[in-house]
């Protein structure tokens, strides 16, 4: 039992190294979200492939004054159903990205989505994140219903 | 994604201007050419959604979704190719019809063997119009293989049906 203990010890800990070095090594980082979970994201992907598939992450990055946004985390959205919660009263630059893997040789892809939000205080948002067939679609509304106009950041630089 | 980028950027305008040293330089050019040109194709349909809506979805989608530029990377054992395009699209509307140009420009990796447009070489061309009983035409004049999924996208923003963005890298 001891042994086995031991073991699994181990198993952990090379699992947190191996986790935290391929972590460093891509550059993502998971983020830390505010308490408030003031989104609510649901995701539908399906490549049309049996030889591939997409996964869909957003990336959030804080804007700073001077137009710099300033990578905060990513968030993978596995579950077709989540929340989370970004910061209310200042923009987040929310960067969507829909990875396509093949299978048996078949290429990699990322395409990209990017949103400039500002979520206000104590207001809920409806996000649906959708990749079928190759064709993508974020739509971003409010309680009311009404769709969030999208924004870029045109000259803006991230760090 | 690469065979899609190498068709439009060098087999689709030499089909259309005949493999001779020009090809089309404007929208209207382009739809004259296209009907004769091998590995292209016109494509027409009926919406049952009205002229209107179409037109509106048009307007929307088109900047939010074909302003984008694509780098692709190439790379085997024996060779590595960088090709970044960029992709610009035109919507014209008036009471009888909305247009849509899809132009794209090669920004690096490719070599330019004929006079470009301004803007780019038009990848695809797409006229929406009313016709009776609250029904829109669309025809679409662009490549017949290769850009399977943008022509999937702008007949989607017509029929209402899985509205959204074409993901370029396919």
């Amino acid at each position: 039992m001891i042994r086995h203990a031991g073991t699994a010890v181990r198993l952990i800990a090379w699992g947190a190294l191996v986790t935290s070095v391929l972590a460093g090594c891509s550059g993502l980082k998971p983020y830390a979200e505010s308490p408030e979970k003031n989104l609510h994201i649901r995701t539908h992907t399906a490549s049309g492939s049996a030889f591939s598939s997409v996964r869909a992450s957003v990336d959030v990055y804080r804007v700073e004054r001077g137009c710099v946004a300033d990578y905060e985390g990513t968030v993978a959205l596995d579950n077709a159903d989540m929340t989370m919660g970004v910061p209310a009263g200042r923009p987040s630059y929310l960067v969507f990205r829909f990875a396509s893997s093949g299978f048996l040789g078949g290429s990699n892809s990322t395409i990209s989505y990017e949103a400039l939000v500002t979520p206000r205080p104590d207001s809920n948002y409806d996000v649906r994140v959708r990749y079928i067939d190759n064709i993508y679609n974020v739509a971003i509304r409010d309680e009311a219903g009404r769709q969030i106009e999208r924004q870029r950041l045109p000259g803006c630089r991230s760090s | 994604m690469r065979y899609a980028v190498i068709l439009g950027a060098v087999v689709l305008p030499a089909l259309l201007s005949g493999c001779v040293t020009s090809h089309p330089q404007t929208a209207e050019e382009f739809r004259k050419a296209v009907p004769g040109a091998f590995m292209a194709k016109v494509e027409t349909m009926e919406v049952n959604r009205p002229y209107e809506d179409v037109s509106r979805t048009i307007e929307e989608k088109a900047p939010e979704c074909l302003n984008v530029a694509i780098r692709t990377v190439s790379q085997t054992t024996t060779s590595y190719q960088v090709i970044v395009t960029e992709y610009r699209p035109t919507v014209r509307v008036t009471d009888q019809r909305t247009e849509l140009h899809v132009q794209q420009h090669h920004k690096q990796g490719v070599l330019k063997v004929t006079k470009e447009p301004e803007g780019g070489y038009y990848l695809l061309v797409a006229d929406a119009s009313p016709v009776a009983g609250g029904r829109t035409r669309l025809d679409v004049y662009g490549p017949s293989i290769g850009h399977d999924t943008l022509i999937r996208a702008v007949k989607g923003w017509a029929t209402g049906d899985n509205v959204g963005c074409p993901d370029f890298t396919k």
